[in-house]
């Protein structure tokens, strides 16, 4: 379980974060929304370690992470970052293997388990077929994908996703997110996910943060947070909210301005 | 895992090659077979001795010591080179990046135009001063570019490009000003070997067994850092201890070998590329292979540098930028398509 309690960051002296608490249960997804430049980026670093509080507390196992080393960190949080930003020579079985840099020695000599968790992380993914091609050669989907894979082989209770489905088409988009939704599950893992699409957001997160300018404006079921007027307010823009005739989730269209 | 153990074998025969061709070439030839049996009756496999006596003495006095050295300063090159292009994620990187060599010939340079003594109490002067140089250099690039208790790569290329442009600034305007000095400066700018003997390889041999081991068994931090300072940290690799502990090695080490050696250009920056190409990107294996490969490498340079214009000597750094660079460019021609970096 991840427990981010009233944490404030700084850059400098302007203040990016604003008195931020979310509570991310075991196997579920708390998705994070909001405009550009909101800070949903920042809290994605500042849980994982990148940058430091200013006040407050990330609680993970009991442990405030802002006082474990990169290694005990990494122990508890993984992270899938976008796929772009993702080095392209090495095999993905090798990238794969570099998710379990904290479990493995200062040499790098994968154990029988490490090669274990890394065989169950790629076929769970369904990346399999793909372990002996080059990074580079594969889609973004694929990428992303791969990504995914690293971070299950790291082994962590909480995974924090930042903005996976961008440069994803749309079916690859819900697929990825079917297997995330999935896997929090069946793993009990606590998922934070930094997210633009809202209409995906409606359909797997469990809760939504939206965050406006550095404050959290509203916490809550995708029904409560994903409406006009919350919706309005945080992007500075109108939409329409509808409400699927079968399944009943919100689904969000912006309005054209005419 | 079978390619590897054949990436390791080739690179081992090729230095061997290379090792024995040094040894036998020269003023006075000295076949393959009688090195065989030379160092064969130094450890007492054979008793009966069928060779001018001169023989034992230009390999165990003159060959010897020098092609050690030439191994250890290939070898110190292209290791570090390697562990700084992993480092920087930058195909340019090179082990004199952040001010090795510039400190080293500022360092060399300043201890000519002084007229130093060769060497005082048999202790050889210009290297020293060589190797303070590199150190201080180094130093003072990495204090420039420490915000608080990080280093950002980006800053640390730019105060050592700033930094070394001034060292070498320096150096040619002593150059300039010491007309008597200028050709030996020259030679060591160039990578002419100053000394002889087997006192620099005992003396260098501590600092570059130690650094050579330390790089080769680098390669893991190193994978994981290609995926970026950031990612590499949320992967639990404590990544500001890893920076430095790769810079005081990689800079310790070459260091050691430009002081005894002079800056010898290019070696470090194709061999790795070579390896990487043709045995993959894996910093486990690239270190370790670029280590043996540069040691192979530069001892054909430094062949090549005592046939050429025999019986004068070239610098061997104008060797491995000549030849080197044209091999290289034939290599990147040939594998163009494969995604290597």
């Amino acid at each position: 379980m991840l427990d981010i309690q009233n944490i404030h960051v700084s850059y400098g002296s302007r203040e990016v974060l604003k008195d931020i608490s979310i509570r991310v249960s075991k196997g579920k997804i708390v998705a994070l929304v909001g405009p550009n430049g909101a800070g949903k980026t920042t809290l994605i670093k500042a849980v994982s370690g990148l940058v430091r509080p200013t006040a407050g507390m990330i609680m993970v196992s009991e442990e405030n992470i802002a006082d474990l080393n990169e290694p005990n960190r990494a122990k508890q949080i993984s992270v899938v970052p976008q796929a772009h930003q993702l080095g392209g020579a090495f095999t993905v079985a090798h990238t794969v293997m570099l998710g379990r840099t904290v479990h493995m020695g200062w040499l790098g000599a994968p154990s029988e388990k490490d090669r274990q968790r890394v065989q169950w992380a790629m076929s769970e993914i369904c990346i399999e077929h793909l372990a002996d091609r080059r990074v580079a050669e594969l889609s973004g989907g694929e990428q992303q994908l791969v990504l995914l894979a690293r971070a299950l082989a790291q082994e962590t209770p909480v995974l924090l996703l930042d903005e996976p489905t961008n440069h994803l088409d749309m079916k690859h988009k819900t697929d990825l997110l079917q297997l995330v939704k999935q896997l929090a599950k069946q793993e009990g893992l606590a998922m934070l996910m930094a997210i633009h699409d809202l209409n995906l957001v409606s359909l797997f997160a469990d809760q939504v943060a939206l965050l406006v300018d550095g404050e959290l404006l509203h916490l809550g079921k995708p029904k409560e947070v994903l409406t006009p007027k919350l919706i309005g307010e945080a992007y500075q823009t109108n939409v329409d909210v509808f409400h699927h005739p079968d399944k009943g989730y919100p689904v969000i269209m912006p309005q054209s301005g005419e | 895992m079978k390619k590897i153990k054949n990436a390791y074998l080739i690179v081992f025969i090729f230095l061997l090659l290379a090792f024995v061709f040094s040894v036998a070439v020269g003023a006075v030839y000295i076949s393959p077979g009688t090195i065989g049996k030379i160092i064969a009756a130094k450890f007492g496999v054979i008793s009966q001795v069928n060779w001018p006596e001169s023989f034992e003495a230009i390999i165990y006095q003159v060959r010897l010591p020098h092609v050690v050295l030439v191994m250890m300063t290939g070898a110190a090159l292209a290791g570090s080179g390697a562990a700084f292009q992993g480092l920087f994620r930058n195909p340019l990187a090179d082990p004199y990046l952040i001010g090795v060599a510039s400190g080293a010939g500022l360092g060399a340079v300043i201890a000519m135009s002084l007229n130093w003594p060769q060497d005082l109490g048999g202790f050889s002067l210009i290297p020293l001063a060589a190797f303070l140089g590199a150190m201080v250099t180094v130093g003072l690039v990495y204090w420039l570019a420490r915000v608080s208790t990080i280093v950002p790569l980006t800053t640390l290329i730019l105060s050592g490009v700033a930094v070394g442009s001034f060292a070498s600034a320096m150096t040619s305007f002593l150059m300039l000003r010491s007309n008597d000095q200028v050709y030996r400066a020259l030679s060591f700018l160039l990578g002419g070997t100053t000394v002889s003997g087997w006192d620099p390889v005992i003396g260098s041999l501590p600092y570059l067994l130690l650094g050579l081991v330390s790089l080769g068994f680098s390669g893991h931090p190193l994978n994981v850092l290609q995926f970026g300072e950031d990612q590499a940290r949320q992967m639990g690799l404590p990544v500001e201890r890893v920076k430095i502990s790769l810079i005081v090695v990689a800079s310790l080490t070459t260091a050691s070998a430009v002081a005894f050696s002079g800056v010898i250009g290019f070696l470090g920056l194709i061999i790795p590329h070579l390896i990487r190409m043709l045995f993959g990107p894996d910093y486990r294996h690239l270190i370790p292979l670029s280590i043996i490969a540069g040691a192979g490498g530069l001892l054909v340079a430094d062949l090549l540098a005592r046939v050429v214009i025999a019986p004068q000597i070239l610098p061997v750094g104008v060797i491995t930028s000549l030849a080197g660079a044209p091999f290289f460019l034939w290599v990147l021609r040939r594998a163009k398509r494969e995604v290597f970096w």
